[in-house]
C-alpha cells in the first residue's frame, strides 16, 4: 500500500468515524466534535491529493476550511447555549420540539 | 518514512474510535484533542508544516477550549441516559461499514487502474513552509481571503445575537432565569 493510498483510506476511516458519531450519539456537543472529526478528515484528504498533484492548493483549500470550521463552531456553540437556556437539556430525546 | 505514517495512522484511528466511543462527553472532547494533535503531525509528514501549527493553534488551540468551556459552562459532562449502542445505532454501524468498503473498493480500483486524471503518484512535495502558503494566499486566493474575513465577522456577531438574552417574558416554569427564581425563593 503506498503513501497516497494509505492516507486516503486514513482519511476514509475518520471521516467514517466521525458520521458514525453524528448519526449515534445524542448529546448535542458531542454531535459537534464528531462534525468536528469529520471535517479534520476531509483537511487530511485535502493535504495528501494535494501533495499528489505537486501544488499549494491543497493546503490552502484547507486553510480556508479550517476558518470556515473555526466560525461554525462558534455559531454552533452558541446555538447549543441558546438550546440549553429554553429547554435546560442537551440530549436529542429531550430536545425534539422547536418550541421555546 | 512511511512507517511513522502508519504508526501515527494506527494511533489517530484509535484515538477517533475514542472520540465516538466516550461515554461522557468529557472524555470525547480530550481523545479529539489528542486526534487534532495526530493529525497536525500527519500534517508535518505531509510537508505541510505551516498547516500542523495552524491546526494546534486553530483546532487543538480555540475551537477545542470553546467547546470544552462551553461543556463546562453548562455542565453537560453526564453520560447519556439511555445506552448509546442499541439497535438503530448498530444498523447505522452496518451502514457505516458498507460506505467504508465502498470508498476501500474504490481506492483499490482506482490505484492499478489508470486514473481519469492520469496524475503520477508522488510528485515532488510542495514547499509548505509559510512564504510559499502566503504567495499563493495573496495573491491567487486573496478574494476568498477577504471573503472568510468577512464570514468570521458575521459568524462572531451571529454567535453574539444568539447568545444575547432578549428581556421576553418566558412561560413560567421554563428557562434557566426561571429555574434561578425558584432557587432564590
Amino acid at each position: 500500500m503506498d503513501l497516497q493510498t494509505f492516507y486516503l483510506l486514513l482519511g476514509a476511516v475518520l471521516f467514517t468515524l466521525g458520521a458514525l458519531g453524528v448519526l449515534t450519539r445524542r448529546n448535542l456537543i458531542v454531535v459537534l466534535m464528531c462534525i468536528e472529526l469529520m471535517l479534520n478528515a476531509v483537511n487530511l484528504t485535502l493535504v495528501a491529493v494535494g501533495r499528489q498533484f505537486g501544488t499549494i492548493d491543497g493546503q490552502i483549500y484547507v486553510f480556508f476550511v479550517m476558518a470556515v470550521a473555526a466560525a461554525e463552531a462558534a455559531v454552533g456553540l452558541a446555538i447549543v447555549i441558546a438550546v440549553f437556556r429554553d429547554h435546560y437539556a442537551l440530549e436529542s430525546q429531550d430536545v425534539y420540539t422547536l418550541q421555546g | 518514512m512511511p512507517v511513522s505514517s502508519y504508526i501515527f495512522g494506527f494511533l489517530t484511528m484509535l484515538c477517533a474510535i475514542g472520540v465516538v466511543a466516550s461515554r461522557r462527553p468529557l472524555n470525547s472532547a480530550l481523545w479529539l484533542v489528542t486526534t487534532l494533535f495526530l493529525v497536525a503531525v500527519h500534517f508535518a509528514l505531509l510537508g505541510a508544516g505551516f498547516l500542523a501549527l495552524v491546526q494546534i493553534l486553530v483546532y487543538a488551540g480555540a475551537i477545542m477550549v470553546l467547546i470544552i468551556f462551553v461543556l463546562m459552562l453548562l455542565g453537560a459532562d453526564q453520560g447519556e441516559r439511555e445506552t448509546a449502542f442499541s439497535l438503530p445505532s448498530g444498523l447505522v454501524a452496518i451502514v457505516c461499514a458498507c460506505f467504508l468498503l465502498l470508498i476501500g473498493f474504490a481506492l483499490y480500483q482506482g490505484s492499478s487502474a489508470p486514473s481519469l486524471l492520469s496524475v503520477p503518484p508522488q510528485m515532488s512535495p510542495p514547499d509548505g513552509s509559510v512564504e510559499a502558503v502566503g504567495q499563493a494566499l495573496f495573491t491567487r486566493f486573496l478574494f476568498p481571503f477577504q471573503i472568510i474575513g468577512v464570514l468570521l465577522l458575521a459568524a462572531v456577531i451571529g454567535a453574539v445575537v444568539l447568545v444575547h438574552e432578549h428581556k421576553r417574558p418566558l412561560p413560567p416554569g421554563r428557562g434557566l432565569r426561571a429555574m434561578r427564581e425558584k432557587e432564590h425563593s
